[in-house]
């Protein structure tokens, strides 16, 4: 006889060891690391099955082990609802029992005053609420804001507060400020929304798990973490390093020292920074850069982009990268974008899998091009005076030149090319797959492209 | 012997497909791979396994114990 599988009994176990903690230890949330680590529950479901098989192996028998159809589904549902709890997760959504979402919402004023003495540096530890940092010529650190506290009744919401004071520490050269929400002896929400101000000389630190930060005008430097965080930052004097879980929105303004940017989100728009700028992460918004003076280094799992200095701007998206004014040597490497770039100076090297490449250098001299596309076609504007030695190439797909006599016409089957020299220029290096090249002269009308697609 | 290997790598076929499962959804929240990029790879590990069954046992095991569903 098949003996019974010992999943049930376990599963059993671990639900009971889940409620528990959350009894005996509230401040654990629970169900935000049940969002996260629930795959290794189907490992350890699997690993048991494995042992019951071998087990079996070597007492001789072997066992069949397909899964029941009441474990099947099981494994379905425990997929969903763990997918779905870990994009609601990730996507700020937090899990909590549904006994506690009843409650009310009690506020209370927060507020605090210290002077900073000789303190270099302010270290924020709020878990839960916005930070609005502002730096100003003054001595103190100041304090305003409000706490919002989720709870059954007043009597527990006075707890809460109790437990949870707003403190200014000076522990050698950094002043911290804590609001210990940690140390919350109920169960329920608490958030804090503060305003501080604090003299214009000194740098920022502060760590959170959810809630935005705007810091403005500090000559200081800047460090930001959170896990679920908008940051906006207005003429900051320092370094500036954010690094975040998810955002929807960073925005930079007036830096004048260096950005490094980390983390997953949607939007960033950076505008007038002075020092290098380094973004590290993946987005799936709309970035805008403008006025970067300092070298731009792009970095997520689909695109590579390094240039020297922006003088103008760059927009992208997921699918599309347009940028005016910029000045090389000019990288970028991605997977599916259409391209478009306007204006630039120094070599250029850009790879695109599928997307559409459209080149106007625009200034002279020119530099080393070298676009490649695996599908999508290339177009190149190239202004009147330009030196160059052209070699634009198509596998499949048509080539029209509408350069003029200097550049030549070569078709190969269904591969097509464009060669030329004019004059002892640097070298361009067009190549695509599947599309259609074409060179034309500044100023002339694409006449042909229509023709040359049909 | 050979029958009762092919007969074991049938067993361990399902308990090692979860694992996997568990492993891509592992990968997803803490990796930039994302499930739905990476689900091919339970069609492959559950392939090679029936692959590997196929091979080890030759022929289909007797008295109906074995083979998939």
């Amino acid at each position: 006889m098949r003996r019974r599988s010992l999943t049930g009994p376990i599963l059993l176990v671990l639900i009971g060891v889940g409620f528990l903690i959350y009894n005996v230890r509230p401040d654990i949330p629970l169900f935000d690391l049940l969002a996260q680590y629930w795959p290794f529950l189907l490992v350890l479901w699997g690993l048991l099955r494995l042992l019951e098989v071998l087990v079996e192996y070597f007492r001789g028998g072997v066992q069949r082990s397909s899964f029941s159809g009441g474990e099947v589904v099981l494994i379905l549902f425990l997929c969903f609802i763990g997918w779905g709890a870990f994009e609601a997760h990730s996507h700020g959504v937090h899990f909590r029992p549904a006994w506690e979402a009843f409650g009310e919402h009690y506020d209370y004023n927060v507020g605090d005053q210290k002077p900073a003495g000789s303190a270099t540096r302010v270290v924020f530890e709020n878990n839960r609420g916005n930070l609005r940092i502002i730096g100003a010529d003054t001595t103190d650190i100041r304090i305003n804001g409000k706490k919002t506290i989720q709870a059954l009744n007043q009597a527990d919401a006075d707890r809460a507060n109790d437990g949870t004071p707003l403190e200014i520490v000076t522990q050698g050269d950094q002043i911290i400020v804590r609001t210990n929400q940690d140390h919350n002896p109920t169960n329920g929400k608490i958030s804090e929304d503060l305003e501080i101000t604090i003299p214009n000389r000194m740098s920022v630190e502060a760590h959170g798990n959810y809630g935005d930060y705007d810091v403005t005008e500090l000559n200081g430097s800047v460090e930001l973490y959170g896990d679920r965080a908008d940051v906006r930052l207005n003429k900051i004097g320092g370094n500036s390093r954010v690094e975040l879980g998810r955002s929807e929105l960073v925005r930079a303004v007036d830096l004048k020292g260096n950005l490094d940017l980390q983390g997953r989100g949607s939007d960033i728009e950076l505008e007038n920074i002075a020092g290098q700028v380094t973004i590290n992460g993946s987005y799936s918004g709309t970035l805008e850069f403008k006025k970067l003076a300092k070298p731009l280094h792009f970095e997520s799992p689909n695109t590579d982009l390094r240039v020297e200095a922006l003088p103008g701007q760059i927009s992208m998206d997921l699918g599309e990268f347009t940028a005016n004014n910029l000045v090389g040597p000019i990288r970028l490497i991605t997977k599916s974008k259409d391209v478009k770039i306007e204006d630039f100076t120094q070599p250029l090297q850009l790879e695109t899998e599928r997307g559409d490449i459209d080149l106007q250098p625009n200034r002279l001299p020119l530099a080393k091009i070298e676009a490649r596309s695996r599908t999508g076609q290339i177009s190149l504007v190239l202004p009147d005076k330009a030196v160059f030695q052209l070699v634009a190439t198509t596998d499949h797909g048509d080539a029209v030149n509408d350069f003029g006599p200097s550049i030549q016409k070569e078709t190969d089957g269904r591969s097509a090319s464009l060669k030329g020299n004019v004059g002892e220029g640097p070298s361009i290096h067009l190549v695509t797959e599947r599309g259609t090249v074409s060179v034309r002269k500044a100023g002339a009308e694409p006449e042909n492209t229509n023709k040359a697609e049909m | 012997m050979n029958v009762n290997e092919a007969n074991l790598l049938r067993a361990i076929r399902w308990p090692l497909t979860l694992i996997t499962l568990g492993v891509l959804f592992a990968l997803n929240n803490f990796t930039p791979y994302r499930f739905h990029q990476t689900w091919p790879v339970l069609l492959i590990v559950f392939g090679v396994l029936s692959l590997l069954g196929r091979s080890v046992g030759g022929a289909r095991p007797a008295g109906g114990t074995g083979g998939p569903q």
